[in-house]
C-alpha cells in the first residue's frame, strides 16, 4: 500500500508512544494502522474510578488526521475492563466528547492528546451516572460513533 | 508488544531521548509540522501565525477552513511562506544524521567533550554563553552532566586569558599574537596592534552555515490554481481539466473531484516551494495517490459523502433491498419464460449479455446506461453520485442478495447495481463539500444526518 498521510503520521505517533507513554496509559496493541487499543487509568484518587483500568479502542480511517479516529471504551471480562461511569459515556462505550466529533476535531490532536483529554474528563467527574436516555440509545443505536450527532452542551468537562 | 508494528525505522523527535543530547528532542519537535509530524516541507505561516507544511495546511483549509491549532478561520490565499523556518529545517535536516549518530554513540551522561568533537564543544559553550533562550533549551542537560559545564573552547572570541598556553611561544605585548621568541623583536617593530589572523579556521558549525545559500529571492511566482465550485462544474469540464493536466479522468464523479482537489493541493504546495518540483514529480505524486485510492476504493470510497455509513445504510434498507431484488428476479424469470417460449436456450444468452453489460458499466464508471434493468428509477443514479455503490455488501450484510463483483458471471442478476434500487432514492445534487451542520439534539443521537436528511443511513 502506498504510504499515505495516515500511515506516515500514525507510524510517527506510534514511534513516539512506544518510546514514552504518559502516566496512566499503556499501549495494548497496535498491529496495524487501522485499530489500536490502549489501557487507561485515572491518575488521581477519584473514588469512582479507583483501582480500575479502562480499555480504549481507536479506529483510524485513511483520512486520519484530517478526520478524527473513532474512539470507544470497550468492556472485557478478563482482564476486567469496565466502561467508566460518566455522564458523557454511554454504557456501550460510546463517548460524547466534542474533540472526537467532526467539528471539534483538529489534525493537530493525536492519540496521546485524546487519551489525556479522556483521562482529565474522568478525573474531573464526580457524578456516578450515565447520560440521559442511555438505555434507549444503547438499545437502538446502530450507527457508528462518528455518524452520531451529539449536542455538546456541557463545556465544564 | 511483540505483535505491534515495528517502528524502529521511523524517525521521531523522541529518538533524541536515548542519546547524549536529550534536549535536542525539543529542537527536533519544534521543526516538525504538527499535522504530518514530519519536518516542515515548504513551511507556510497562517494569518494566526501558525506554521505548517504547505500541503498539510492547504489540505486542512480545503477541508474545514480553520487553522488546526487554534481553530481560527483562514483562507489559502492568506498563507505566506515562512522562509526562515524553511532554511532552518534544511540546515537541521542536513546536520541531523551526523549530529544524531554522534549523540547516539555517546552514552548518556558521558561528557560530550571527551568525544573530541570541536563542533560539539562549540555548541555547548555557545549555549552557556548566550541569552536565556538557549539556556532554557540546554539547561536540562547541563544540570545532569556537570562535566559539560567545564568544557572550554580554545577559539571562541572571548576566551583570552592571562594564562600562557604551553606551546613554547611568546605573545606580542601589543597585539597578543603568538610567535617564537626570535620573531618577537622583529614583529614589534612593525606591529600595528591588530590581532593577527587566526591560524585555526573557525569551526563551520558556528559560522552561518547557510549564508551562501540564504534565500534572497521570493518564492516562485507560479500562479496557484483555485478550487472549483464542484456544484457548478459538470462531469465533462471536470474530466477535461484532469486530462489537460495529464491526469486520469476515469472513475466515479466523487473520485474525479477527490483527484482534482488532491491535484490542486499538490500543485499549489509546489507553487509555494522555493525550488518547485517538475511536472513529472507532481505526476508521480498523483500516481502514488491513485495507488492509495485503489485500496481505499475497495473499502467503499466511491461513496461521495465522507460521513456515509454503509453498514448502517445496508441494515436500514435490508428489507427494501431484498424486496427489490426479489422483484427483479421475478420479472427476469417472467421474461426468461417468455423468451423461452419464443426461442431455444435464452438463459445462456441472457447471462452473457448481462455479464458483458455489467463489466462494461463497471469499467465505464457510469452505473446504469447499459443495463436493461426492470427498475425504472435506475436512471437516477447518474444524477446521484453519492449513491452507496459497493458498500452494502462489502460488510456482508446482504450476502445472499449481493455477491462480490467477481461472481458476476455466476449470477444472473446485476447485483452490482442494487445501490440504484435504494428505496428512497432522491435526486439530490452533490453537496458533499458542504460542512455538516451542528446538530441540535441534546445528547441524543439524531435520527437523521445533517445535509442529507432523506438519505440518512441510521434508523
Amino acid at each position: 500500500m502506498a504510504t499515505t498521510l495516515a500511515t506516515k503520521r500514525l507510524s510517527k505517533e506510534l514511534a513516539k508512544i512506544t518510546d514514552i507513554m504518559p502516566d496512566g496509559l499503556t499501549l495494548v496493541s497496535a498491529t496495524d494502522f487501522t485499530s489500536w487499543t490502549i489501557d487507561l487509568t485515572v491518575l488521581d484518587a477519584n473514588p469512582l474510578y479507583l483501582n480500575q483500568t479502562f480499555r480504549l479502542k481507536f479506529l483510524f480511517s485513511d483520512k486520519y488526521p484530517m478526520e478524527p479516529p473513532e474512539v470507544v471504551f470497550v468492556s472485557l471480562h478478563e482482564p476486567p475492563r469496565p466502561i467508566p461511569m460518566h455522564p458523557h459515556i454511554y454504557s456501550n462505550g460510546i463517548i460524547c466528547l466534542d474533540l472526537l466529533g467532526q467539528n471539534g476535531w483538529s489534525p493537530v490532536q493525536n492519540v496521546q492528546s485524546i487519551c489525556v483529554s479522556l483521562q482529565s474528563m474522568l478525573t474531573g467527574n464526580s457524578k456516578n451516572e450515565r447520560p440521559e436516555g442511555d438505555t434507549a440509545f444503547v438499545a437502538t443505536n446502530r450507527q457508528r460513533p462518528r455518524d452520531i450527532n451529539f449536542y455538546y452542551h456541557d463545556d465544564k468537562v | 508488544m511483540d505483535a505491534n508494528l515495528n517502528t524502529e525505522n521511523v524517525m521521531d523527535s523522541t529518538d533524541w531521548n536515548d542519546t547524549a543530547l536529550p534536549a535536542f528532542e525539543q529542537v527536533d519537535a519544534a521543526l516538525r509540522c504538527r499535522v504530518c509530524k514530519d519536518f516542515y516541507e515548504t513551511p507556510m505561516i497562517t494569518s494566526c501565525a501558525h506554521t505548517f507544511c504547505s500541503r498539510c495546511i492547504r489540505r486542512c483549509l480545503t477541508d474545514k477552513g480553520i487553522c488546526p491549532v487554534c481553530n481560527t478561520k483562514d483562507q489559502e490565499m492568506k498563507l505566506r511562506p515562512n522562509l526562515a523556518i524553511g532554511e532552518l529545517v534544511d540546515a537541521f535536516a542536513k546536520a541531523w544524521r551526523s549530529a544524531f549518530d554522534l549523540a547516539k554513540s555517546a552514552t548518556k551522561g558521558c561528557s560530550v567533550a571527551s568525544l573530541g568533537s570541536g563542533k560539539r564543544k562549540r555548541v555547548v559553550e555557545a549555549q552557556t554563553d548566550e541569552g536565556p533562550f538557549k539556556k532554557t533549551r540546554a539547561s536540562g542537560r547541563r544540570t545532569r552532566s556537570s562535566t559539560q559545564q567545564s568544557v572550554t573552547i580554545p577559539d571562541s572570541d572571548d576566551d583570552y586569558t592571562d594564562e600562557e598556553p604551553e606551546d613554547g611561544l611568546v605573545s606580542c605585548p601589543i597585539c597578543q599574537g603568538r610567535m617564537s621568541v626570535q620573531d618577537v623583536q622583529k614583529h614589534i617593530d612593525k606591529c600595528d596592534g591588530l590581532p593577527p589572523p587566526r591560524k585555526k579556521t573557525p569551526i563551520p558549525a558556528i559560522q552561518h552555515p547557510v549564508f551562501p545559500t540564504r534565500i534572497t529571492k521570493p518564492p516562485s511566482k507560479l500562479t496557484t490554481l483555485a478550487h472549483p465550485h464542484y456544484g457548478l462544474l459538470k462531469d465533462g469540464p471536470l474530466r477535461k481539466k484532469l486530462t489537460d493536466q495529464g491526469l486520469r479522468a476515469d472513475g466515479s464523479r466523487a473520485l474525479l473531484e477527490k483527484r482534482w482537489t488532491e491535484f490542486v493541493i499538490a500543485y499549489n504546495a509546489n507553487c509555494d516551494s522555493i525550488i518547485p518540483k517538475s511536472k513529472l514529480e507532481l505526476k508521480k505524486h498523483m500516481e502514488k495517490w491513485e495507488r492509495a485510492q485503489t485500496v481505499h476504493d475497495r473499502e467503499g470510497a466511491m461513496i461521495a459523502d465522507k460521513e456515509f455509513d454503509g453498514r448502517a445504510w445496508a441494515m436500514k434498507h435490508d428489507n427494501g433491498f431484498k424486496k427489490l431484488i426479489e422483484d427483479a428476479k421475478r420479472k427476469l424469470t417472467a421474461k426468461d419464460t417468455q423468451q423461452q417460449a419464443e426461442m431455444g436456450s435464452p438463459e445462456q444468452r441472457n447471462r452473457d449479455t448481462m455479464f458483458n453489460s455489467t463489466i462494461k458499466t463497471t469499467v465505464a464508471g457510469s452505473h446504469s446506461q447499459h443495463l436493461q434493468h426492470p427498475q425504472s428509477n435506475m436512471t437516477q443514479t447518474q444524477t446521484t453520485p453519492r449513491a452507496p455503490i459497493l458498500k452494502p455488501y462489502e460488510n456482508g450484510t446482504l450476502p445472499a442478495a449481493a455477491p462480490p463483483p467477481n461472481q458476476y458471471s455466476d449470477n444472473l442478476f446485476p447485483s452490482t447495481h442494487t445501490h440504484s434500487l435504494k428505496p428512497s432514492d432522491t435526486s439530490q445534487p452533490p453537496d458533499e463539500y458542504d460542512p455538516p451542520l451542528p446538530s441540535q439534539l441534546q445528547h441524543t443521537p439524531t435520527p437523521t444526518r445533517p445535509g442529507s436528511s432523506q438519505q440518512g443511513p441510521c434508523r
